[in-house]
């Protein structure tokens, strides 16, 4: 693993919460699109780097969009991780044409929503409104297929458990 | 080493780290994540402190993010207002020709109002001081409604202090560090300001609910109000000068709310008002000198939120 596919991910990762953390001047019912924004990219670098997207990582770019957001410490930290742990279990050493990467992640940004419902509630003491959180998923859902167009999966890419192996390390 | 690699490979001992397999720290992040959501919860001192040193870190960057941002946001404003501007060119006509007829009065008034004022020589009113700042940062989250300001106490910034832009009142401030600040915006649903709607000026507490439109609620009873009277700040309690504008009535199925006039998902710029509390200051005034030094706090000031 090179240093630069190491950078990548932090990178990315770094710049979309940057960029979810600017006042665009969105409507009330969008607020929650932003903060998705970063957890494409969290989706999209494990899905195609792995193991170079730790999980301490995940936890800063969490914390981040927490401080920049302005919102409760430990949520979107809490809601990354939970998504992190679910696409590297699902993608771990295993390949995923374009479809499947599709549906992978309609599954989990639905049951990342609900988990942010749910997280919400509990901190409220009340139900949220679950509309922004279904624009937020469309939306991520949206954004997930512009980053596979603009990066589509590795076809025909070897198993990643041999790799070491093949570069006789 | 190389050697040896390749001779446990030989012997098929080689077993690569498994790729894709979660370390102890996992469950240490998410137990902190909890932890500090926890903290969040219940308000605690520690977490804001952490959130202060940690908006003292991230600012820089995000000034630095918004240079680029700024003209594109300007771009996406033209292209907007070319798109619907020979509407906006008909009723600005409109407009115009009414504020003229009130400008004429409004000059008649004022005449009257200075006449009279030196009748009963009533003092003037005492002008308040402001600061125009930029917004880094807005809440993006479901939790709450809330601007970072790119000013803290270094430029006179204090917790409490009103903030409006041309429109109206925003908000006021309920954290102030050295450099940056925070405004609790009025949708927020903490915030509680006392208003006055109408022209009988009906006493009500404007009450975030998180949703675009606050409530008017602790209407007195028998009270009615009609759907665009206005509504504004009405002093009491000392928090807020009396007669900011906030927006008009909204009377809806579920109750009055309040259609503010200020757009608060899209601030740039805000003037923050340095005015302080006259209930607060007359008290600082009157203290002993022995106690008008409290204990020095270094850094910033944090208020509890409303």
């Amino acid at each position: 693993m090179t240093m630069l596919s190491r950078l990548v991910p932090a990178l990315s990762i770094f710049l979309a919460v940057l960029v979810c953390a600017l006042p665009w001047g969105l409507p009330a019912e969008f607020r929650l699109v932003l903060p998705m924004l970063p957890y494409v990219v969290i989706h999209r670098c494990v899905e195609r780097h792995g193991d170079a997207t730790p999980d301490w990582l995940i936890f800063l770019a969490g914390f981040a969009t927490d401080v920049a957001g302005q919102g409760p410490l430990g949520y979107w930290s809490l809601i990354y991780l939970c998504g992190f742990t679910m696409i590297r279990s699902v993608t771990v050493n295993r390949t995923h044409g374009i479809l499947s990467s599709i549906f992978l992640f309609a599954v989990m940004v639905v049951i990342l929503a609900l988990m942010q419902w749910s997280v919400a509630s509990i901190y409220y003491l009340r139900p949220v409104d679950l509309l922004p959180l279904a624009f937020a998923a469309i939306a991520a859902f949206l954004a997930y297929l512009l980053a596979l167009m603009l990066l589509p999966p590795r076809n025909g890419e070897p198993v990643r458990l041999n790799e070491r192996l093949e570069r006789g390390l | 080493m190389r050697l040896l690699s390749k001779d446990r490979f030989l012997r098929g001992e080689f077993a690569p780290r498994p790729s894709g397999a979660f370390s102890i720290r996992l469950p240490v992040l998410f137990f902190l994540s909890f932890a500090l959501m926890a903290l969040s919860r219940l308000d605690h001192p520690a977490i804001k402190e952490l959130r202060a040193e940690a908006e003292a870190l991230v600012a820089p960057a995000l000034t630095t993010a918004m240079l680029p941002l700024d003209p594109a946001r300007r771009l996406a404003r033209q292209v907007q207002s070319s798109y619907d501007g020979f509407a906006e060119l008909e009723r600005l006509k409109g407009e115009n020709q009414r504020l003229r007829q009130m400008e004429s009065r409004a000059r008649d008034l004022e005449r009257k109002i200075g006449e009279l004022a030196n009748l009963t020589k009533t003092l003037e009113q005492q002008r308040i001081e402001y600061r125009t700042v930029r917004v880094i940062a807005t809440s993006s989250g479901g939790f709450l409604h809330s601007a970072l300001l790119e000013a803290g106490t270094e430029q006179g910034i204090r917790v409490g202090q009103p903030v409006i832009n041309a429109d109206g009142l925003l908000g006021r401030i309920v954290e102030a560090g050295r450099r940056t600040s925070r405004v609790l915006l009025l949708s927020d649903i903490n915030s509680r300001v006392p208003v006055m709607v109408g022209a009988n000026q009906i006493r009500a507490i404007l009450a975030g609910d998180n949703l675009p439109e606050p409530r008017i609620a602790l209407l007195p009873q028998g009270a009615a109000i009609d759907n665009g009277e206005e509504i504004t700040t009405s002093g009491i309690g000392g928090m807020f000068p009396r007669g900011l504008r906030i927006g008009i009535a909204a009377l809806t199925p579920g109750g009055a709310r309040a259609q503010l006039n200020a757009e608060l998902g899209d601030l740039e710029y805000v003037s923050v008002l340095l005015f302080d509390n006259p209930g607060v200051a007359l008290t600082r005034e009157l203290r002993p000198p022995a106690e008008a030094q409290p204990g020095k706090r270094i850094g910033g000031e944090r208020g509890a939120r409303p």
